[in-house]
Formats: structure tokens, sequence, C-alpha cells
């Protein structure tokens, strides 16, 4: 079948190449149309399965209450008191037009915000805006006194120095909201920007703008990368044909890759075919895989050239003997991905189905186009790219000659670091606290630590209470006083700077009904009193109780709003909450059932999942490797061989990151899929040609092997390390994926030519 | 020829304008008084329902009126007392019997929900002719008239009205349908009214509000209907909120 496979597409790309270089442009054009049928999905939410049990109450909690998770903007100047007719204008101004979006459930604003309260003239109950148009002096002092007499409300729309306002805008409940109101948001405020200064927070808005900045930053970095990579192509290979021959076999890869996405989207409709914020790292991992391909082909090429002058024989000889690890490894790293076909994440399904595609395709062109290309362009045999080998081919040499004398010491010292880089997996941290994923400057950052320093926050925790005892059971007077003993312990914990619910209307009802008397802000003892209090609230147009307590008043939230922490507190944070309401609560109200959530807390939970899925697709790979390469090689013994430097470069860059704190995320989780795809590309060629040199019979396996790999691994390793341009991103766990990158390609690289070479020189006689 | 130009004038001629026909609706007989007990099903947009029962007392065309609450059992006993004034805020006040006091009520918005249902304070309130510009703006075979009604410079929540409107008997006009809208000119509100004849007046009996927007909805339902009670004016004070009438 292989040989079947090798003779039909070398020998007819090597005698007919114009046809084989038509038609493959042909089909990969054909294909790579599809790319306009890709469908982008910013929502991170999405991408999460709904069986997550905070994510699942949390979305019941959306569906019934609303959106839960607020955008804030923060308007002002330091030194200005905002507290003037101008400022409070532009406010009035800003907030409506916020409120005209379609994206925008509500906005909460100074302008917007309603008050209970009595009226001095003839002490009716006023539910009225904290402040009508038109703005004048008297009403600002009206509003300034009532907001001193309220410092909980004033706190959620005035910073403490009274020179910013806050904004909170509500989203409305609809798909993709977080994405779209994000950038609606700027559009609206875009004009304030010359005269005020603005930040911009909360995790809604979070959710809504760092997919695309990630995807802007990747788009911008990836470009510099790949010229850097073909500077450093072009270096080594010193002939510039051959660097844009990898290139168009990379792009043409690529194209076919996302034009696969956007058919299988068109087709079927499948939402596991779109384009999230998981597939961002899909052009990496694409670029890195088919560079190999091409670098293999055409320093072989270059190699075989050099030995017997002849173009067409060169091409065959250097297709013969690539021919087998190619095809191994594309099918190797293609059944890897296709792994992902068992992670719990949606989109990363499609995501091992498009980029197993993509390499399936990339070897089709290496093993066509890029040869009948090579046929069809005319070589120098006397350049000196072709009759010489370069710096890195002598250096080589040396390297065998290394490996075969001492292979115990270098089997040993690589063992020595790996063992040491375990030690490091136990330090890793998994952080997702976002303004630690920015770089100060960054809009993110700056507003996220603004508003933690001088506004709310910017992250929630919502606790959703169930009464069991059915309707109106919540508004039960000592259901009341137990969710008001959680909300007092909310408000006293650490970063916790203000807590919402039905119990902050009821007991400024209570307040206000009995003569504004402080005494009275507190939950009234009997059920009647509590209806009484609700039934007039409710009579109010905008005194909306649907986001504090359901429809039949068995069920409500508290939320509290927070500053940013780290993601590492949360379990522990559940943890106290959930002990104080056992002991406090539970043991004596059987009634009342609470379910901690908020999009914090089941991002981390994402997180883990995420986690747990590249552990999962780890585990998988490899054993899919060491099957497919133990039949290929039909042995054991080099099936074992295969995933021994892919485990220690695994090993050694999540213990990398752990020496160094370099936190894992998302992001920093997907440079398994790269260690394995580009890693089982070096081990696969290295033990081909070991064996091939073996069964040949011929002495200095080793060093032969090291001479003949030796520089395409090299290269292709040196060639990816381009991509370490990401190390420019503003956006740290993407610094971070550049860094590892670039360790990842030097760990795969260096393992396979000193732990696997070591290895395979050791045991060669144990090898069969 | 000639004859369809004279039918055409003619209708021309006689045919009512828009403020000819909001008189002639206003103007339609009442009773002095209305007392009955009523039923208000508030249907939410996920479709659940809650129900209130209330003693409604009522005088001058609702200028004046009386409600008690009787279900939901919660509610029991809370009442309101309205009183509309020409040039100035309508007179409101709550009796709270869980806490035995009066509570006036302040509403500067006459967009405010009447008893948390579709209903406004507006909705409620007898529109005065002149606050508004009347136009017909289409009749059917079936005798309907469509009116709009636009607010001249008064407060509120609408921009325009178009009414559904039909002589039932000579003279005598009722409102079958209307539709209400925002200030953005989208349809807020579709009312569906339904009259009965009662000791030879035009009573409305059933009310289904819905508010497009909110996708919620109501229906005031009115039974026991009893008019022409005699109600003083005296009646309609705070201390006649605290027992409710049989």
């Amino acid at each position: 079948m292989i040989n079947y496979l090798n003779k039909l597409l070398i020998t007819k790309s090597v005698n007919s190449p114009s046809p084989v270089l038509i038609v493959s442009l042909l089909v990969t054009f054909f294909i790579t149309y599809g790319s306009i049928y890709v469908t982008q999905d910013d929502d991170m939410t999405n991408l999460l399965p709904d069986d997550i049990g905070s994510k699942k109450v949390f979305e019941e909690i959306q569906d019934d209450y609303g959106i839960t998770e607020y955008m804030y903007v923060a308007i002002g100047n330091e030194g200005k008191n905002i507290f003037n007719t101008k400022d409070l204008n532009v406010i009035s101004d800003l907030s409506n037009k916020l409120s005209e979006l379609n994206t925008v459930d509500e906005v909460i604003s100074l302008t917007t915000l309603d008050k209970i309260s009595l009226d001095p003239a003839d002490s009716s109950i006023v539910i009225d805006s904290l402040i009508t148009s038109p703005i004048n002096d008297s009403k600002i002092l009206s509003a300034i006194n009532y907001l001193n007499e309220n410092k909980i409300i004033k706190s959620r729309v005035v910073s403490s120095s009274n020179e910013f306002a806050n904004i909170i805008v509500i989203p409305e409940n609809i798909d993709g909201v977080y994405v779209d109101l994000s950038k609606d948001i700027h559009k609206i405020t875009d004009i304030y920007e010359k005269n005020y200064s603005l930040f911009y927070g909360g995790q809604a808005y979070v959710t809504g703008a760092v997919p695309e900045m990630v995807q802007k930053e990747v788009q911008i970095l990836l470009f510099f990368g790949l010229i850097l990579m073909g500077f450093i192509l072009f270096i080594n290979l010193r002939n510039i044909k051959a660097v844009i021959l990898i290139l168009f076999t990379i792009f043409t890869s690529l194209g076919a890759m996302f034009g696969f996405m956007g058919w299988v989207y068109h087709l079927t409709n499948y939402k596991e075919f779109y384009f999230t914020m998981m597939n961002t790292s899909m052009p990496i991992v694409m670029l890195t895989i088919a560079n190999s391909d091409g670098v293999h082909v055409l320093s072989r090429f270059f190699k075989e050239f050099r030995k017997c002058k002849d173009k067409k024989q060169a091409i065959l000889n250097a297709m013969n003997s690539l021919f087998l690890p190619i095809f191994l490894t594309s099918i190797t790293t293609s059944a890897a991905f296709l792994m992902l076909l068992f992670s719990p994440i949606v989109s990363l399904t499609g995501y091992g189905i498009t980029i197993a595609f993509g390499i399936m395709w990339a070897w089709l062109l290496s093993n066509t186009m890029l040869p009948a290309l090579i046929m069809l362009l005319s070589w120098d045999p006397n350049s000196k790219a072709i009759s010489k080998p370069s710096f890195v081919e002598k250096t080589m040499k040396v390297f065998g000659t290394l490996v075969t004398k001492s292979p115990k010491r270098v089997l040993f010292s690589g063992i020595l670091i790996t063992l040491f880089a375990i030690g490091g997996i136990f330090l890793i941290k998994v952080e997702v606290q976002y303004n630690k994923m920015f770089r100060e400057g960054n809009i993110i950052r700056d507003s996220a630590e603004f508003l933690d320093e001088h506004l709310m926050g910017n992250v929630n925790v919502i606790l959703r209470v169930t009464s069991e005892s059915g309707y109106d059971g919540l508004k039960n007077p000592e259901n009341l006083k137990d969710i008001q003993k959680v909300q007092n312990y909310l408000d006293n914990m650490k970063n916790v700077t203000s807590t919402i619910s039905v119990n902050d209307v009821v007991k400024q009802l209570h307040k206000t009904i009995m003569d504004d008397n402080h005494n009275y802000y507190t939950i009234p003892d009997s059920a009647q009193q509590i209806n009484n209090l609700l039934f007039l609230y409710e009579m109010n147009e905008e005194s909306d109780l649907s986001s504090l307590v359901n429809y039949d008043g068995d069920q409500g939230i508290l939320t509290g709003l927070m500053k940013t922490f780290s993601t590492i507190e949360v379990p522990g944070l559940i943890q106290d909450m959930n002990n104080y309401i056992k002991q406090n609560i539970s043991s004596n109200n059987n009634d009342l059932k609470f379910e901690i959530t908020g999009m914090m807390i089941f991002i981390v939970d994402f997180m883990w999942l995420v986690i747990k899925s590249s552990i999962q697709g780890i585990i998988l790979s490899l054993l899919v490797i060491l099957t497919i390469s133990s039949l290929f090689f039909r042995s054991w013994r080099y099936g074992l061989m295969s995933i021994i430097p892919l485990f220690s470069a695994i090993i050694l860059n999540f213990g990398l990151m752990g020496w160094f704190g370099i936190e894992l995320t998302h992001l920093t989780a997907i440079l398994s899929s790269i260690i394995l795809g580009v890693g089982v590309d070096f081990t696969i060629h290295y033990i081909t040609e070991f064996k091939r040199i073996k069964d040949d019979k011929k002495n200095n396996i080793s060093t032969e092997t090291i001479d003949n790999v030796g520089f395409p691994i090299i290269l292709d390793a040196t060639s990816n390390m381009a991509f370490g341009s990401l190390l420019l991103s503003t956006i740290i766990p993407l610094a971070h994926v550049g860094g590892l990158m670039v360790f990842a390609m030097l760990s795969t690289s260096i393992g396979a030519l000193t732990l696997l070479a070591s290895a395979l020189e050791i045991y060669k006689n144990k090898m069969k | 020829m000639k004859i369809l130009i004279i039918v055409i004038f003619l209708k021309n001629l006689f045919a009512i304008n828009g403020l000819e026909l909001a008189k002639l609706l206003d103007e339609r007989p009442k009773p002095n008084d209305i007392k009955s007990v009523n039923t208000m099903i508030l249907t939410n947009k996920d479709n659940k329902q809650k129900t209130l029962e209330l003693i409604s007392m009522s005088k001058d065309d609702s200028k004046k009126q009386m409600i008690w609450f009787l279900k939901p059992r919660k509610d029991k006993g809370i009442s309101f007392l309205k009183i509309e004034k020409d040039n100035e805020d309508d007179f409101m006040t709550m009796w709270l019997p869980g806490f035995s006091r009066f509570r006036r009520i302040k509403s500067s918005q006459k967009s405010d929900s009447f008893m948390g249902s579709d209903l406004s304070f507006e909705d409620l309130t007898n529109r005065t002719i002149e606050d508004y510009n009347y136009n017909i703006i289409k009749t059917d075979e079936d005798g309907f008239y469509f009116l709009e009604s636009i607010p001249k410079e008064i407060e509120s929540e609408y921009s325009k009205h178009i009414t559904k409107i039909k002589e039932v008997e000579d003279g005598i006009f009722i409102v079958f349908e209307e539709d209400s809208f925002d200030k953005n000119n989208n349809l807020l509100k579709n009312k569906v009214f339904n009259f009965e004849k009662i000791e030879s007046y035009y009573v409305m009996t059933k009310l289904l509000v819905k508010n497009i927007q909110k996708k919620s909805s109501t229906l005031l339902t009115l039974n026991e209907i009893k008019l022409n009670n005699e109600f003083e004016d005296s009646k309609f004070i705070q201390r006649s909120l605290k027992l409710i009438p049989k």
C-alpha cells in the first residue's frame, strides 16, 4: 500500500510535473475557497460543555434573572469632582446612548439610578430617578445628599473621591452579546475620550474583548514570525527558491485547512467547526508541522543533488527515502489530533479534525506539488547552497560522533535533566486572573486595576438561593434574615466590594416607610410587612425585582461584586462560603439551598477541563504514536523509542513552566499539541533513517543517521523558533507561548538527537 | 357619473373628523359609579401567571377610585385610593395593613405600572380631549373607525395611539381595540376591549393588554358589576381603605 502510494505520487510528480502541479493547485484552491464560509464565534462561554455544574447553574440564572455579568465604564478626570451639570449631562448622554443599544438590557448610572425616598413636602414615597433632566444645582445637591446617606448605593456608581462615575452596563441575554457589546461600547465612548479618562472592565467586557485582541496580536506576530522563519530558512538553505517553495507549501496547506473548516461548517452547520478563541492556535500548529515536511524534502533534495548532480534522480532518491517517514509523521500526528474527538470541549473536536485534515493535506502537497515544483524549477548544482554543506550540516557530523562515542553519558544527562524538570511540574499554577494576562499599558489591565482600586472591582460571585417551601418561600422573614447573614459574611470577605440582593430593596423600603428612620434599615419581622413593601415597590415601572427574585418568589440571587483576585484562591473561597453556610444556615434552616457560581468560577472549572483534556490528549496521543510506530516499524521497541523523546520534551516544557513560574492557561496548554506534532516528526525521521541504515548493515549507524537527518531536524526546529516573535505580545500567556515554543523546539530536536540517538546507539543490537 | 360625484361629496360633507369622533367617544353615557369584583391575570414572558382579585369602586368615570386587594392571600387588605385632579398631580395613597400605615405614592412617571400589571397609570387615566391631536386614518367596510391620537405637549409614555372604534348604537361609539406606540414609534401595547350593555350603559367587562416589547400580558375581568350605587364623594377618603367592603 505504502509502496503503491509512493510510486503513484512520486513517479507521477517527477515524470509529469506540470499536470500534477495544476491538479494539486486546482484542488487546493477549491478547498481553500471554503475559507469564505469560516464562521467566527468569539463568545468564550460557548466553548464550555453544558455539563459543568457551575455553568449549568450560571446559565439557568442568566435565563431566569437576565445577564449577571456586567460591563463597567468609568468616566471622569483625576482631581475634578464629577458632580457638576456639565459632567452629569455627559454621563446622562452616555447612559442614554448605551441604553439604546440592542445589546443592552439596562444601564445603571448616576443619571439612571432610582431612589426610594420620602418626599419632605407630603411624606409620600417617591420611587424615582436619582437625578432627572434637566439637571440643575439643586437636583445635584439633593442627589449628593441621598448618596451620602446611602453609601452602599453610592459606591456602585461613584468613586470614593467623587472623581469618576461608574456606568454599569447589563447586557441583553442574547448569543454573542459580550463580543458585540464590547465593540459597541467603544464606538459610543470614542467621542468622550478627548475630554475624559475612560476605563472599561467587568468579566463580561473582558470575555468579549479578549478573543479579538488575541486574534489580532496573533495575526500581527505570526506575520513577523513568518518573515523571521523565511530569513532563518534562507540563512541555512542559502537558496531563495527553496525558501519560497517551503513557504508556499505552508501557505497552501494552511489555506486548505481553513477551507476544509469552512466547507464542513457550510455543509453541516456543525458548531464544532466554528472558529473560536481556541482555534487561534491552529495556524501556529499548522505552520510548524507543514514547515517540517518542506524542510525535510528540500534539505534532502539538496543533499542528494550534491551527490548525484541529477535533478530527477535527486528528487526520486529524496522522496523515496522520505516518503515513509513523512507519511508516518503525518499519520501519527493526525491520529494524535483526532484524539481531540474525545475532548469534552466542543470546539476542540472540530479543531482536531481540521488540523488532522490540514496535516494530511500538507503531506499530499509535499509529495505532489512540492516535488513537481522542484522538478519544474532549474537548480544550479554548482551553487554554494547545493555543492557545499552548510555550517549546521558540518556541525551535525561532529555531534553524531559525540553521541556515538559517549552514548551512556548523553543518555544519563538527558534523563537527569528530565528528572529535574519533573519537580517543576508540581509547581505549575493554573491562573486566569485576567489583568495578570496583560502587560502594563494594556487597556484591559489598566482598566481592571483602576476599577479594583477606585470602584467595585471587576468580577462577581453569585449565590443562587432556593426555598424548598415553594411559592414566595424566599420572602419569608426567617429566610431573608438568613440570606442577610450570608450577605454580611460576603461583605466582610477579602476582595468583596459590595453585595446585592432583594434584601437591599426590602431594607431600604422598610426604612423609608418608617419615616426614613435608620433603625428600620432591617428585614421586617412579619411576612405581611415584607409583602406589603414588595407590593409597593413593584408598582413602579422601573422597579424591576426580576433580576433579584424569580416570578414565583421561591428563588433569588445574591451577588458579590469583587476586586480581581487570583483564580488559585477560587476553590478556597468556595470552600469557605460552603462551610459558613453549612455551619450557620443549613444547621438551623432546612428550607434554603445555596449554590455558588459566577463566570469567574466556571471559567476556572473550564481551565481545569482544558488541562484535563490536554493530559488526556497527551496520553492518548502517545498511545496512538506508540501503536502506529510499532506497527509500521514492526517492532514495539521502535514504537517505545519513538515516544521517549516526546515524553521527555513534554515533561521538560511543563517542568520549566513550573520552575519559572509560568502559569498554565488554556493558551499555554496548547504547547503539548505543538510538542507532539513537531516532536513526533523528529523522532520518526530519526528512527526511519536509523532503521534504514541499520538494515543496510552499515557501520557508524548513529553518526550517519545524525548526518542525514540532523540538519533538517535542526533547521526545522530553528525556523519554527521564529514564532518566538510571540514573545513580543502584550498578552502575557501568548508571550509565554512564544518563549516556550523556542524551548519546545530545542527540547524536541535536541531530545531526538541526544536521548533518542543515544538510546538507539546503546540498544542498537537489541533493535530489530 | 354625476350621481357618483354627488354621493362622494355628500359623504365627505357629513363625515365626522377625528376630534368629533373623540368627543363622541367621550360623551358616551356612563353610570355615575361602578362597583365590581375584578380578577387580574398577569402573564409574564415565560408564560407564568399570577392572579389578583380585587374589589373596585369608582365614580365620575374612574376619576375617583378605590381598590381593595383580596388575593393573593399575602396581599389581602392592601388598598389604594386615587383621585384625579385637574391641573395638579393626582392624589394617590395606599393602606399597608402590615404596618397599619397610609403611604402616599408620588409617581412622577405616568408610565408606572398599575399594581405590577401591563397597565400603566396613564392607561387608567382618562384622556383629556384637548391634550391630543386626532385624525381618522381609515374606516373599513365593517364600520370601524381607526382613530389616531397624538399627544400634544403633555407628558406621555406614548407617541401615539391608534384606536379601533365603532358606532354600536345611534350616536354611541365604543372602543374595540387600541395599539399604543412608544416614543420611538414602535408598537408597545395592544389592548382589546370587551363592552357589555348593562342597564342601558355600555360597560367594559374585559380588557386584555399585551405588552409587545416585554412579551407579557394582563387580562382584567370585571365581575359582579353594580352600577349607580350612589357613592358619595365623601366615601373616597383614606379612612375608607382600612375596611374591605362586602
